[in-house]
């Protein structure tokens, strides 16, 4: 038992190295999962924000540099117009400065004309060179075909879906166009803004502008989202939703907050601007959410994957330490119970044997001194007293022999089996020679590890069988055989003797059963028992070959070498 | 006649089972055999280790299971005394028990013998150990 307890312990040394910082993998991954993906998506988000502020900046100060320029300039010129009365000088200022790349325009009539890209798509002149020749075209333009211009901006206002209102607003004089959202060059543009007044009246300027920021403001959804852009040139001019952040604002220069670059629409869509309460703009990148996501999904499985493993090995340990609580209890109580049987057993034994000694010895002593006053029957009923004392002091021998194989320690040691069988037959010389019998032994016997008592109990067992109940056959004989086999030997003790019937082959192994009770030859009916349960405690079999009148083979296969006994305490 | 011959043999006999007893008794009839028969382990010690304590004796027949004291305390009692250490000491038992041979032998036991269940065996056993202790082998002199 005392063996046990450096093993438990060594067990116990064992699980609290490694296993505890396996145990804190998942945790230590999921961290650093964690911050690499903050990090990643942190940055990501700082470097693409402060990229596009930068663009963004940049264009708006381009926008505003521009716009402010042409409406001081139209401003100064309306001033000048107003003042002198000198269109034609008026024309030529503001056809020059504003032919920039935003299009303002003015026609012949001396209307002013704000149109984007679509406009110069539409007419089919470029604005962005040689501003000299473009206002000069332009100018021919309209003059040429200020009804077709109507015809025109209705069919562009027809392309873009703008509602015919707009169109009778447009043509009114101080007209302003919208639409709801249409694509353009997979751009979506959600308005069209467009101005038309007469350049000598200075307040219907700042009224149509009012006007347009009023109509923006009203027509586009505020708080709309997705956001939406209004595109203007190859610079994609953003247009927002929100009126904070329209381009017409209180006071010039007009600012634009945040605007996409059109000509990286890859990232105009990649960047999905989401509202938080505020309006303010909070940028998620996709690829930088892709990445993040992987991660997490990366961390979230190393994570998954390491708890797996160390609840696993924490389950198996558990059940292992439970399976040796268990085991380890189940030894001891073992232990007990052995030695409780034992020393039940024992004071059996030693209870019953007691009052056999007394019977056996009072029979003894009133046979003798009766002696010479007893007659035949008398002495006859001493002989039986002492007989069935024998047989029950037998009886009591066999059944401590039958509970103590197996139970007790039994050592396996090297024998040869041709010596067991050697010292056993000569201890049953006299009966043989007696009986008449001839004994035979051949084969091969190998030396076998087992233990030698118990071996010798089953040869002997076998051999004193076959002796009782030879019969009476002409020439009585016993043959020993044995035959080694792929690690185990077969070991048969073949008689010619009384032989047993079919229907016993199996009960005669069981206990207190006997095939020739009925003879009047001594036995217990236990001999056969005792030699199984050997046998089969050594991992072997038995069985018997036998017909009556023919004799009986006795077969005993058992392993070469034995398994090691465990070790047992023996009752004290 | 020699000395050892006429010698007169005091041997202690503890046994609880009264026929046993009787037999072991019968046994060593006829032989100027000074027997004392103590019937459990209490008055046994009593007599060795009690104020009245009787002679020192050649011999003693010890059964092993006994009531109140076991055969094994008086036996390692009177081996783990200097008077009766020289005193051979025949462990008497019907039982066979290796491991309660071994405890015997252990305590100083000079014998363990089995008590045969066979009359005539018994009654030979026991002539066996009073010829072999009293007569085969010289035991040291006990004062009177």
């Amino acid at each position: 038992m005392e063996s046990k307890s450096p093993r438990e312990g060594d067990l116990k040394a064992k699980r609290s190295g490694a296993p505890r910082l396996l145990a804190r993998l998942p945790v230590i991954i999921v961290v650093v999962g964690v911050l690499f993906a903050i990090a990643l998506w942190d940055t990501s988000k700082r470097q693409k924000e402060a990229w596009i502020e930068g663009r963004a900046q940049e264009r708006a100060d381009e926008f505003a540099r521009r716009m402010t320029m042409a409406l001081e300039t139209a401003g100064r010129t309306f001033e000048q117009a107003v003042l002198w009365g000198s269109r034609s000088r008026l024309e030529d200022d503001l056809a020059f400065q504003a032919l920039g790349r935003e299009i303002l325009a003015l026609d012949p009539a001396y209307l002013a004309v704000l149109l984007y890209r679509v406009g110069e798509e539409e007419t089919g002149i470029s604005v962005s060179s040689e501003h000299q020749a473009q206002a000069a075209a332009f100018a021919d333009f309209f003059a040429r075909s200020f009804g077709a211009m109507r015809l025109r901006a209705r069919r562009i206002a027809r392309r873009l879906a703008v509602p015919s209102e707009s169109e009778s607003a447009f043509s009114a004089g101080r007209g302003i166009s919208t639409t709801k959202a249409v694509t353009i060059g997979g751009v979506p543009v959600v308005g069209l803004a467009g101005v038309r007044f007469d350049a000598s009246g200075r307040p219907a300027v700042f009224g149509a502008l009012l006007n347009v920021r009023q109509v923006l403001a009203r027509e586009l959804p505020r708080d709309a989202d997705p956001f939406y852009f209004v595109v203007s040139g190859e610079e994609a001019m953003l247009y927002s939703n929100l009126p904070e952040r329209l381009p017409w604002d209180e006071r010039p220069p007009w600012r634009v907050e945040r605007f996409i670059p059109f000509e990286d629409r890859r990232w105009s869509l990649e960047v999905w601007p989401s509202l938080s309460a505020r309006g303010s703009l909070t940028y998620l990148d996709f690829a930088g959410l892709l990445i993040l996501a992987s991660w997490l999904l990366f961390s979230l499985s190393a994570a998954l994957l390491a708890w797996s493993i160390v609840s696993r090995s924490k389950v198996l340990e558990r059940e292992v330490e439970k399976r040796t609580a268990e085991l380890s209890a189940k030894n001891k109580e073992l232990e007990a119970k052995n030695a409780e049987i034992e020393n039940f057993i024992y004071s059996i034994s030693h209870d019953l044997k007691s009052p056999i000694v007394s019977i056996q010895g009072f029979a003894s002593i009133l046979e003798d001194e009766l002696k010479g006053k007893l007659d035949e029957n008398t002495l006859q009923y001493f002989g039986r007293i002492r007989a069935n004392t024998d047989h029950m002091h037998n009886l009591i021998r066999d059944l401590l022999e039958f509970s103590r194989v197996g139970r007790l320690e039994d050592r396996p040691e090297v024998v040869h089996l041709s010596d067991l069988v050697k010292v056993v037959v000569e201890e049953h010389r006299s009966l043989l020679l007696q009986k008449r019998i001839s004994v035979g032994v051949d084969g091969e016997f190998p030396a076998v590890k087992l233990p030698a008592k118990r071996v010798r109990q089953v040869i002997d067992n076998l051999i004193s069988n076959a002796i009782k109940y030879i019969g009476s056959p002409e020439q009585p004989q016993i043959r020993v055989t044995a035959t080694p086999q792929d690690g185990q030997v077969e070991l048969c003790v073949q008689d010619n003797g009384l032989g047993i019937p079919k229907e016993f082959h199996e009960k005669v192994f069981m206990i207190f059963q006997r095939v020739h009770a009925d003879l009047g030859i001594e036995g217990t009916g236990m001999g056969l028992s005792i030699v199984k349960k050997i046998v089969e405690n050594l991992g072997g079999r038995i069985w018997v070959e036998s017909e009556p009148g023919k004799g009986s083979t006795f077969h005993v296969l058992l392993p070469a070498e034995g398994a090691p006994v465990p070790e047992l305490k023996q009752a004290a | 006649m020699s000395a050892e011959e006429a010698r007169h043999w005091r041997v202690v006999m503890v046994e609880d089972n009264q026929d046993h007893a009787l037999f072991i008794r019968r046994a060593l009839s006829g032989y100027t055999i000074d027997l004392a028969h103590f019937s459990d382990g209490d008055q046994a010690y009593r007599h060795f280790f009690g104020p009245q304590a009787g002679p020192c004796p050649d011999l003693i027949l010890l059964d092993v299971n006994l009531p109140k004291r076991t055969g094994f305390e008086l036996l390692e009692r009177l081996k783990g005394h200097e008077q009766f250490r020289t005193v051979p000491i025949i462990m008497l038992s019907t039982t066979t028990q290796p491991s309660e041979i071994e405890r015997a032998y252990r305590l100083g036991a000079n014998a363990f013998v089995n008590k045969p269940v066979d009359f005539q065996a018994f009654t030979t056993r026991i002539q066996q150990i009073r010829s072999f202790w009293l007569d085969a082998t010289l035991l040291p002199q006990r004062a009177a």
